[in-house]
């Protein structure tokens, strides 16, 4: 059996394990706890283990979908996760007190265990105001490029951009 | 993009949009058709006529503006009880009577525009033959200039919307499809936050708001040459549609280095026109860049990798296959 891994990592209630969910071909097994971090976010549950779904290709194929913690009280376990995954798709919330303070620290962290790094912006109609360019303007200041969306973690199809964006990007790197 | 004398470049301030329309569709019928009209911005250094709302021509700006660079300008009353009326240089809306508008602009435009063309002639200038009108990149370098403030974009059927330069965010007229494309005709003038109230409350991200307007615009397609090398610096977010399987192809592609859309095209096998738009919508929009073409390092061969890297990498596109097959990708 051939095992894939994709990783979901990002904020706190930045939609993971609903993204995690809208692919899954199982039940999602989640590791959620009264979350007791309201400054942070003020969601009821929040994840403190890792989230996994399942997408099963056929007998031979399997994909893994992790979904990380989102506190950064649980960075140490991040790496571990994402290492040898075929990418990472960074989900954050645009309504966050900081999205650009989490934008850096995930991007910092998750840049050690992969280049296939793919940026989802959720919860974008809670803040209308707050112009997208504030993402794009941290990664040009870093000379960074990764793809950057907004999306709707509970749209399935929003989900797929994601991961279809990561696959383009390694069929692209398998070309050359 | 420099003035021609065939070519009147016109700006138009402080008017709301219905007023600003019917002025627009107004001098089309007076300028004569061999003559294009350009609608520009008003620090334009090739602008020729300027109707401007009398409350904003005392404003320091326009007559900054005015003081280096002086033109003809027809200011704008809106008192109906004074209609038909053109004095001192002011028009009173509405504009019940053309043939006072068609005087004025006779009078005053095309005798400056006169003594611009002798100037350009005499100075020994090649007299250029007229081009069909083209896309202008100008118009989107200024946009994102940042310093334009509230800015109005703006073609030959109407408002598209509203932008705020600075904090690079848009908000599309009520009436707008998405899906309209534009043409050469396509402009931008200052906006008010009284016109930015009439738009639709979402805001939306003013770059990919241009890539998408440009990518749904063939007249665009020839707004950089299939030789210009492009380099990205941002995706641009597909619509969920047919497109969005080309526009990861070749966003995933320009991401690995920097191509021109000939190169790109051989890569994808995709048509090199609809490559040619995509690269232009990229560079409108300001998620790409043109770079000199020996920037461009060609990729190296897969030839030279080993046996055991083919292999692998055999066995993961089968995988990226089955995994597009899975999802309908």
């Amino acid at each position: 059996m051939q095992r894939y891994k994709i990783v979901f990592g990002g904020a706190m209630g930045a939609g993971k394990s609903q993204a995690i969910t809208s692919l899954s071909d199982i039940h999602v097994l989640a590791t959620e706890a009264l979350n007791t971090d309201e400054h942070a976010h003020s969601k009821l549950l929040t994840t403190v283990g890792i989230d996994y779904g399942e997408i099963a290709l056929d007998a031979e194929t399997c994909i893994g979908l992790y979904g990380t913690p989102g506190q950064d009280r649980f960075s140490f376990i991040w790496p571990i996760i994402g290492e040898g995954a075929l990418g990472i798709i960074i989900l954050l919330d645009h309504s966050a007190a900081n999205p650009v303070a989490d934008l850096d620290m995930y991007i910092n962290d998750f840049s050690k265990t992969s280049t296939n790094l793919i940026i989802g912006i959720t919860h974008v109609d809670m803040k209308p105001e707050r112009p997208i360019s504030i993402y794009r303007d941290w990664l040009t200041a870093r000379q960074l490029l990764y793809p950057l969306f907004s999306i709707d973690a509970r749209v399935k199809d929003d989900v797929l951009l994601l991961v279809e964006t990561m696959i383009a990007k390694l069929e692209a790197e398998d070309a050359y | 993009m420099s003035s021609t004398p065939d070519q009147f470049n016109i700006c138009i301030v402080g008017l709301s949009v219905a007023n600003m329309t019917v002025l627009r569709q107004l001098c089309r019928q007076i300028i004569p058709q061999q003559y294009e009209i350009r609608w520009v911005n008003v620090a334009d250094p090739d602008l020729d006529f300027l109707i401007i709302d009398t409350d904003f021509v005392q404003a320091r700006s326009i007559q900054n503006i005015l003081s280096y660079h002086p033109v003809p300008v027809l200011k704008i009353v809106r008192y109906p009880s004074v209609a038909q009326n053109i004095c001192d240089d002011t028009l009173y809306l509405p504009v019940n009577n053309i043939a006072l508008l068609s005087n004025w602009i006779n009078s005053h435009l095309f005798d400056a525009h006169h003594q611009k063309k002798l100037t350009v002639t005499t100075s020994e200038r090649p007299v250029e033959t007229p081009q069909p009108a083209q896309p202008d990149l100008h118009l989107f370098e200024r946009l994102h200039g940042k310093t334009l403030g509230l800015v109005k974009l703006i073609d030959a059927k109407g408002i598209l919307g509203v932008a705020d330069t600075a904090q690079e965010l848009f908000w599309p007229s009520p009436r707008l499809s998405m899906a309209r494309p534009v043409d050469h005709t396509l402009g931008i003038a200052h906006s008010t936050n009284r016109e930015l109230q009439e738009m639709s409350a979402q805001s939306h991200d003013l770059k990919q708001w241009l890539w998408d307007l440009v990518w749904h615009s063939p007249s665009y397609t020839s707004l950089l040459s299939a030789t210009d090398c492009v380099q990205l610096v941002g995706w641009p977010q597909p619509a969920a549609d047919r497109d969005r399987h080309d526009v990861l192809q070749l966003s995933a592609r320009l991401h690995q280095q920097a191509l021109t859309a000939q190169q790109l095209a051989e890569q994808t096998q995709i048509d090199v026109s609809r490559v040619q738009l995509f690269t232009s919508a990229l560079v409108a929009s300001g998620l790409a860049k043109t770079i000199p073409s020996y920037q461009n390092s060609h990729p190296v061969p897969k030839a030279v990798a080993s046996e055991i890297a083919v292999q692998d990498s055999k066995k993961r596109m089968g995988f990226l296959s089955k995994l597009r097959h899975q999802f309908g990708l």
